[in-house]
């Protein structure tokens, strides 16, 4: 005997939203990674460099930071990544113990490579297009006695928009 | 004989509605998207420090190199290529002069002289690309000497040194 075919009493067609919340969701939590909701650090304008090329950081180096940029009361501030602001001499002393810290300082003894003795440390100099450029040869100089070799100075390749009259 | 009773499956299911969970998911996304801004990755231009100690100035070689100097008077950047005055660009060609409103110095004249000083250049000693320096004074904005810098990454100058600032001459 043929099986009585069960015919379910629905009106209507039924969408099943179960992959469009799945989409939903996903651009929900993309969004919100990327959204900077708040603004932790003074805003550096950077200068812009057609040649400055972005680049991967080697395996088993470290990029500091090194921000010079205005504060609210237009004087210049230089801070390592969003440490307080501090003076050459500071961010000297800073430098020395994140190179020490690192285990790749010149005169470790723990490394036997005479290569690897030079700090992999690397500073990355944030650098306001408008302040003053003396504050790269404090920042070099510091550099040079943390012995700290690799520096970079940070520029964007290109800009779109105004950063004084921002919309 | 009993009819076998035929169970619909989704009788006894509770159905949620989901209609003001997708009102609310689809705000949140409108309010994400808006509320983006994508930032420009940036890049930086690589430079290597003495690993030891800055070479003394007294080396006869450095004769042979071509020195941009980049001095401020009066609020404006006076460059000098060498020897020769860099005329004032008519233009105010980036974000940054339009915002002081003051022109700067003509970076093509800066990138043709050393452009000139590479092509006839012989190699001396153990340097084989042209030495150039960088002088700047304290005052100048960062803008120029990374506009400097940029020249010389453009005409793949690798021998790069800053100058310790020198004071203008008056």
């Amino acid at each position: 005997m043929a099986k009585k075919k069960v015919k379910l009493a629905r009106k209507g067609v039924d969408m099943d939203m179960t992959p469009m919340i799945d989409i939903v969701f996903l651009l929900i939590v993309f969004f919100m990674v990327v959204t900077e909701l708040t603004v932790q650090q003074a805003e550096v304008i950077l200068p812009v460099a057609s040649e400055a090329t972005v680049e991967e950081p080697q395996p088993g180096s470290r990029i500091l930071f090194v921000n010079v940029s205005f504060n609210k009361e237009g004087e210049e501030v230089i801070q390592l990544m969003n440490g307080p602001a501090m003076t050459p001499e500071e961010l000297e002393l800073a430098l020395k113990l994140e190179a020490e810290a690192y285990g790749l300082w010149e005169d470790n003894p723990a490394n036997p490579d005479p290569a690897a003795r030079l700090s992999r440390l690397e500073v990355t100099i944030r650098c306001d297009q408008g302040a003053e450029s003396g504050n790269i040869h404090k920042i070099f100089a510091a550099c040079s006695k943390a012995k700290i070799y690799q520096v970079r100075c940070a520029a964007i390749g290109e800009r779109f928009e105004d950063p004084y009259n921002p919309e | 004989m009993a009819k076998r009773k035929v169970v619909d499956p989704d009788a006894n299911k509770a159905e949620a509605d989901m209609t003001p969970m997708i009102d609310v998911v689809f705000l949140l996304l409108i309010f994400f998207m808006l509320a983006t801004k994508f930032k420009m990755p940036e890049g930086t231009l690589r430079s290597y420090l003495p690993k030891n100690r800055g070479e003394s100035n007294s080396r006869p070689m450095l004769s042979e190199n071509c020195r941009v100097t980049l001095l401020y008077q009066g609020d404006q950047v006076v460059a000098y290529a060498d020897q020769a005055q860099v005329p004032t660009s008519d233009v105010l060609d980036s974000d940054f002069e339009l915002h002081t409103g003051v022109p700067g110095p003509n970076l093509d004249f800066i990138e043709q002289h050393i452009l000139r000083r590479r092509d006839t250049y012989v190699a001396l000693g153990d340097t084989a690309t042209l030495p150039v320096v960088i002088d700047f004074a304290e005052k100048v904005p960062y803008k120029y000497v990374i506009d400097v810098l940029n020249i010389c990454s453009k005409l793949e100058i690798e021998n790069i040194a800053f100058a310790q600032p020198e004071t203008p001459m008056d």
